[in-house]
This record gives C-alpha cells, sequence and structure tokens, in this order.
C-alpha cells in the first residue's frame, strides 16, 4: 500500500482529501505545519506528498525545495495552493514540483493526478 | 463740428508760407529742440516711475509744462475693467487726485470713449461730461483726447481742454500725442514689471513649498535651482547641488531598471524638442540608497530668443502609490486565498456526495463540514465587504449620542453566552462622558476585541475591559494617556476602552503586522487559527473612521492589550486612512501608549 503525506493547515482540507481517496486504497500521512511536514518525510520516507504552499512554519515552497534537495529527490511532490497566479505556478517549477493543483479542486481530478504521478504516466496539471 | 488735426496743419502752413523763410527755420528749429528736450526730459521722468499715481502726477506737470492747457486729466482702465476712469487732473490752479467719489462727476463722451482717437470738438462737452459742481473747473471751450497705447494696448485716454475758443496749436498736439506714448509705455512697463516681480515672488514661493521635487536646470543641463524637497531626494544640500550636472545629481533610469543615458532622457529632450516631457522613471539618488519610482515632469521655459532657455522638471514620488499599488494586490490575492479554501471544501464535498455511495454517517459528517463551511464563507465574504465599505467610507455612520458604560455591559453580556467566555472584569466609570459615534459599530468593535481575547486567552483566565476619559493626540504625534488606569484629561478630550488578556502574548514580528487584513496568530503551532482573519482591521478602521486611534500593546507569555481611543464629538477622518484603503498593509501603525 502506497503512503501520501497531506500537508494543509485546514482540517477540512486534510479530511476532502482523505474522503477523496476513498480511505483503504491508500496509507495517509497527516501535516499542519511545514517542520513537521519535513519530519514526517524523513521518518515515514512517503511514496507521494500532497502539499499546500499557505501553511505555517516554512511554507510550501521551501518544504518542497528541501525534500528535492536534501531528502529524497525522488518522492513525487504535489504542490496544491488557493493563490492560483503565474507566479505560484513558476515558483513550484523551480523548487522541482512535479504537479500544481490550484483550490477549488475537483477531488476525482486530485485521484486521477494522484495516481498518474505514483504510476509515473506524465499529466497535465489540474 | 469734429475738426481734425489735418485741418489745423493746413492752416498752420498756410501761416508759415507768409513769413521769411530763414527766420521762420531757425525760430522752428529752436523750438523744436526746446520741445524735444521737454519731451525727453517728460519720457525720462515717466519712464523710470513704477507707482502708477507719481507716473501719471509727471505725466500731468510734463504736460503743463509743454502745453499750459487749462485742463489736462488722465482717464485710465483698470487692469481688469474696461471702463475708463479719472485718475488724475490738472489745473492752472495745480494737480489734483480725485477722490473715489469725486472721480465719476468727470467722465468722458461716450464718442470720446468709442472712437478712442484723437479728437478735436468745438463744444467740449463732447469730449468732458462734467456732472454737479464737485470741481470748481474752469469753463472749456475746446477739448481733445489723445489714446494711451502701446504694444497694442489701451490704457486709457488723455484729456486737455482750455477756456480760450481757438483751435489747439498744432505742434502742442503733436507734443502731447507724443507724451501719451510716453506715459501709455512707461504705464505699461510699471504693469509688466510689477506683475513680474509679485509672479516672481509667488513663483519662488511656489518654488520652495511645493510637496513635489522641483529643479531648474541650463541649456548646458546643470542644476539651476532646487527646493528642498528636491534636495531632499537627492540626498544633499541645495548649495551642493547648484551649478552640478543635473545627470549627477538624479540619474534616472528606466522603469524596469536599466540606465537611462542623459541624450534621451528628459531633460535634454525637453530642451531639444521644445515641449513638455512626461514619463514614469526611477530616480537613483545613488550612495546605496534605493530607486524611487517617480513621474517626472520636465516643461522647457523660453529664453527671450523663443529658445528653450532652462527647463523646468518636477519629480513626483510614486513610492506610496505602489506601495499602495502592492498592498491592494496582496489584499485581492489573500482574500481570494480565503474564500477559496472553503469553497474547495464545499465543491468536493458536493463532487463526492454526488458521485459516490456513502454510509448516512460518512454522508452526515461530510454535510455539516459543508454547513461549517458556508457558514464560514457567508461570515468571510459579510467581513470583507464590512471592511472595504468602512474602509473607503462608502457607508455613512450613524452618529448618535452612545454610554459607553451601557454598549460595554451590552457586549460583555451578550459574550458571556459563548461557550468557552473566560471571566470578565468591567471597570467603567457611572460618570464617563457620553460619546457621539454609531453604537452599532462600536458594538462591533467592541465584539470583535472581546472575541479576539477568548479565541487567545486560557481557560479560567480573566479578560479585563476598562474604559476611562482620555486625550486625545493628534494624528501622527504619540498616543497620550488611555492607558488602563490613566486618570488624566487634557483637550481634545476623548474616552479610551482597553481589553487585556492573559493570554500567551504576540511577539513583535506579528505584533507590527496584527492589524493587516487576514493576519492571524496561531494559538498553537499547527492548529488552524480561529475567525476569518479581519476582526481586528475592521475594529482599527471603525475606530479610525470615528477619528480615533487604536493600538495594542503586549507581552508574550502574559498577555496583551488591544485599547481604542475616541473624540467625544465624532471627529475628521485621518487623512492617511484614504490611502491605506483596503490593505491596511505594512503602513499601518501600531500606537502604543507612551
Amino acid at each position: 500500500m502506497k503512503t501520501i503525506l497531506v500537508v494543509d493547515d485546514e482540517p477540512t482540507i486534510r479530511m476532502l482529501v482523505a474522503a477523496s481517496l476513498d480511505g483503504g486504497a491508500y496509507h495517509l500521512l497527516e501535516a499542519g505545519d511545514g517542520y513537521e511536514a519535513l519530519e514526517l518525510v524523513r521518518r515515514e520516507q512517503p511514496d507521494l506528498v500532497l502539499l499546500d504552499i499557505a501553511i505555517p512554519g516554512l511554507d510550501g515552497f521551501e518544504v518542497c525545495r528541501r525534500v528535492k534537495t536534501e531528502i529524497s529527490p525522488h518522492v513525487p511532490v504535489l504542490l496544491l495552493t488557493g493563490f492560483a497566479q503565474q507566479t505560484h505556478r513558476e515558483r513550484s517549477r523551480e523548487v522541482g514540483a512535479d504537479g500544481f493543483i490550484a483550490k477549488p479542486f475537483s477531488p476525482a481530478a486530485l485521484v486521477t493526478l494522484i495516481e498518474c504521478t505514483l504510476a509515473g504516466t506524465p499529466v497535465a496539471s489540474a | 463740428m469734429v475738426a481734425n488735426v489735418h485741418t489745423q496743419e493746413r492752416s498752420q502752413s498756410a501761416k508759415r508760407a507768409a513769413e521769411p523763410p530763414r527766420q521762420l527755420d531757425e525760430l522752428q528749429l529752436l523750438r523744436t529742440a526746446a520741445q524735444s528736450r521737454a519731451l525727453m526730459r517728460a519720457g525720462m521722468a515717466v519712464l523710470t516711475e513704477l507707482d502708477e499715481q507719481v507716473l501719471l502726477s509727471k505725466g500731468l506737470e510734463a504736460a503743463w509744462s509743454l502745453v499750459r492747457a487749462d485742463l489736462t486729466a488722465f482717464f485710465l482702465a483698470g487692469e481688469h475693467e474696461s471702463e475708463l476712469q479719472l485718475r488724475a487732473l490738472r489745473t492752472a490752479q495745480g494737480q489734483h487726485v480725485p477722490t473715489q467719489s469725486e472721480a465719476p462727476l468727470i467722465s468722458l463722451s461716450e464718442e470720446a470713449v468709442a472712437r478712442g482717437c484723437q479728437l478735436e470738438v468745438q463744444d467740449p462737452r463732447e469730449v468732458l461730461i462734467i456732472r454737479g459742481d464737485g470741481y470748481v473747473l474752469p469753463r472749456l471751450r475746446q477739448a481733445f483726447t489723445v489714446p494711451l497705447e502701446a504694444r497694442g494696448q489701451r490704457f486709457g485716454v488723455l484729456a486737455v481742454g482750455k477756456v480760450d475758443t481757438g483751435p489747439f496749436r498744432c505742434d502742442h498736439v503733436e507734443m502731447l500725442r507724443c507724451l501719451a506714448n510716453q506715459v501709455a509705455l512707461a504705464l505699461d512697463n510699471a504693469r509688466r514689471i510689477k506683475r513680474a516681480l509679485l509672479e516672481s515672488q509667488y513663483g519662488r514661493q511656489l518654488l520652495e513649498n511645493v510637496a513635489d521635487a522641483l529643479l531648474v536646470v541650463d541649456g548646458e543641463l546643470r542644476i539651476v535651482h532646487v527646493n528642498p524637497a528636491a534636495a531632499a531626494l537627492a540626498g544633499r544640500p541645495p548649495a551642493r547641488l547648484r551649478g552640478r550636472p543635473v545627470a549627477e545629481a538624479f540619474g534616472l533610469s528606466t522603469e524596469s531598471g536599466a540606465p537611462l543615458p542623459l541624450e534621451v532622457g528628459p531633460f535634454s529632450r525637453a530642451l531639444r524638442e521644445g515641449k513638455v516631457i512626461t514619463e514614469r522613471v526611477l530616480l537613483e539618488p545613488g550612495r546605496g540608497r534605493p530607486a524611487v519610482p517617480v513621474t517626472v515632469s520636465v516643461a522647457p521655459a523660453k529664453g527671450p530668443d523663443a529658445r528653450a532657455a532652462y527647463v523646468v522638471g518636477l519629480f513626483h514620488d510614486l513610492s506610496r502609490e505602489k506601495r499602495v499599488e502592492r498592498m491592494k494586490t496582496e489584499f485581492v490575492s489573500v482574500a481570494s486565498h480565503e474564500i477559496r479554501t472553503p469553497l474547495t471544501a464545499l465543491q468536493g464535498f458536493t463532487e463526492l456526495l454526488l458521485s459516490r455511495e456513502v454510509s448516512p454517517d460518512v454522508q452526515r459528517n461530510w454535510l455539516s463540514l459543508m454547513n461549517e463551511e458556508s457558514t464560514r464563507l457567508a461570515r468571510l465574504i459579510e467581513e470583507l465587504l464590512d471592511l472595504t465599505r468602512v474602509e473607503s467610507g462608502r457607508v455613512a455612520l450613524q452618529a448618535e449620542r452612545v454610554s459607553m458604560h451601557d454598549l460595554v455591559g451590552r457586549v460583555v453580556a451578550l459574550m458571556e453566552t459563548h461557550a468557552k467566555a473566560p471571566r470578565f472584569e468591567v471597570s467603567v466609570p457611572d460618570d464617563l462622558p457620553e460619546i457621539t459615534a454609531d453604537p452599532g459599530k462600536l458594538t462591533q468593535v467592541l465584539a470583535n476585541l472581546l472575541s479576539n481575547a477568548i479565541n487567545y486567552a486560557p481557560a479560567g483566565s480573566c479578560v479585563r475591559i476598562r474604559a476611562r476619559p482620555a486625550c486625545l493626540a493628534p494624528p501622527g504625534i504619540e498616543h497620550l494617556g488611555s492607558l488602563p488606569g490613566d486618570e488624566g484629561v487634557a483637550c481634545p478630550a476623548g474616552i479610551s476602552v482597553a481589553v487585556a488578556d492573559q493570554g500567551m502574548g504576540i511577539t513583535p514580528r506579528h505584533l507590527r503586522r496584527i492589524f493587516e487584513p487576514f493576519y492571524r496568530v496561531r494559538a498553537n503551532e499547527g492548529q488552524a487559527p480561529s475567525g476569518t482573519g479581519l476582526g481586528l482591521a475592521i475594529a482599527k478602521a471603525v475606530v479610525e473612521r470615528h477619528g480615533g486611534r487604536m493600538w495594542v500593546e503586549s507581552c508574550p507569555g502574559k498577555g496583551s492589550v488591544f485599547g481604542f481611543c475616541l473624540p467625544l464629538e465624532e471627529g475628521p477622518r485621518h487623512p492617511s486612512e484614504g490611502d491605506q484603503r483596503s490593505a491596511s498593509g505594512p503602513s499601518s501603525q501600531v500606537d502604543r501608549p507612551s
């Protein structure tokens, strides 16, 4: 079973992601801030990280950069943001994110993105 | 009846022909020379005079010495009206400056005004109209007028009259015409000089006091003059700027930061093209100081030969506008982020409910989450509208007499029903003066401060609310008084209200930005903050709208005090408020009680 780390400071969003992934199919880890997220990536070595950008502590960009450069360049990281600006999209590419999804998102599209990323199939960011 | 001068001249030359030619020539020459000298003296006398009345008086004396007419008078139009008015007259008895009530008693006939040319009449009433008996004047039999004209402008009329019936001598008419020209020229000069002096005085004052940076640059692009604002912008005293090349002290670059060579810069272009150049550029003050975004306007000033001899440049600092612009963008961006979060939950769970078969328990769970999020969204939108309405000043305050004693009581009673409510300790004197304010908006301010305190107050702690008479300092000056317990009252009178909690306190880093919209401090790291993050921003906007000030002070680990003071009478809005608009942003001042 694949492990997915969901990082968002909004519990409702974490619950929505969990509900979208239909329980049982994945092992889910949750973090509410950047430091906790890094700690979990190190300790639990998840198969994928779904990372909100506006989180307390270190922001999503910085967490992504550290995961890619300091922990494991191969762990896919998908960035999640409520700021749908072009600069955020560019910034997420710069820090090495594998995908970018803007809020509000469709649960089905999120699941597709996660499945494709885990399978190594390239997919257009939702 | 109008006998013109040419007829007169003909009769003169007829006389001349009868006399022996040599004698006539000598006499004529001598007379002409004397007249020329007299005219020249008169010209010198009037041309050097700047005071209009003295100038006219000298003109009258000159006319007297030249012609000795029984009445000589100057009628002038004012600088801004066209009607001619008697300004000075001379008879054999001497000069007289008419008073305001005397002046209308003698006026020019319509014909004399309308024709505006040399006019000689049999009946002097055709030139001069004398009403009443305000003056003891000679009974005129002959009169004529000469227009006072210089540089194409008509200033008035010189009127001359005499008691005997014979025609005016041709040379007298000619001399008075010359004198009139000189007086007109002198008047024009005097008025121009006066205007120029006045303008240069205004100009200098304008130059010194205008808030924008102004500088005058000569044809060689060297600084001639700078006003204090320009000196401040360049970071050097005016004395060290004068004579320096403009490019050295006011280096410019394009908005994207590329250096702007002098040849294509606005100063050179204004000089070369002779027109006003306006551009948005970056001003590089040098010496490691940051570039300032400015609008530069350079206008050529025409020299004597109509080519631009120097240019006047004006720098309008855009930093403030840029900052406000940035704050607005940031506000919109953060607001849209805040709206997207509940929207994501609503849209996401709706899609899941529609696409999946789930148990009634799960369904209920999701629906209750959606309910919470839609409430949050509604509240967020309402508060966003509230904040923008108050900050933009579009909503009028419903001001009435408000007793802070009663208002605090009501809000505390309302808050005590809150599940997490701590103990409230209220201290408001019964005799606290009433204020003029919007009670609904003040309730909101107090409720926001209390819910903020409740959110951060540990269980079992105490929240203290105190109101006191206070002294209000004018905006911009460090806030005085209004500390809880401060009993000092001074003018302008007001009251202060403080809400003190025993929460975790706020670190200086957060304190600086605490009144920014959406700025929230988490009660615990990792825990989502409650509330919309707009409560304090709204409270601050409402207080400022009432002409009051909001402040906060905090001791990390011990608690925070949020307070505000309001004038007894609804005061004016702070001028700075308008610029802050929908984002209180980094410029939002956190006033601390001294």
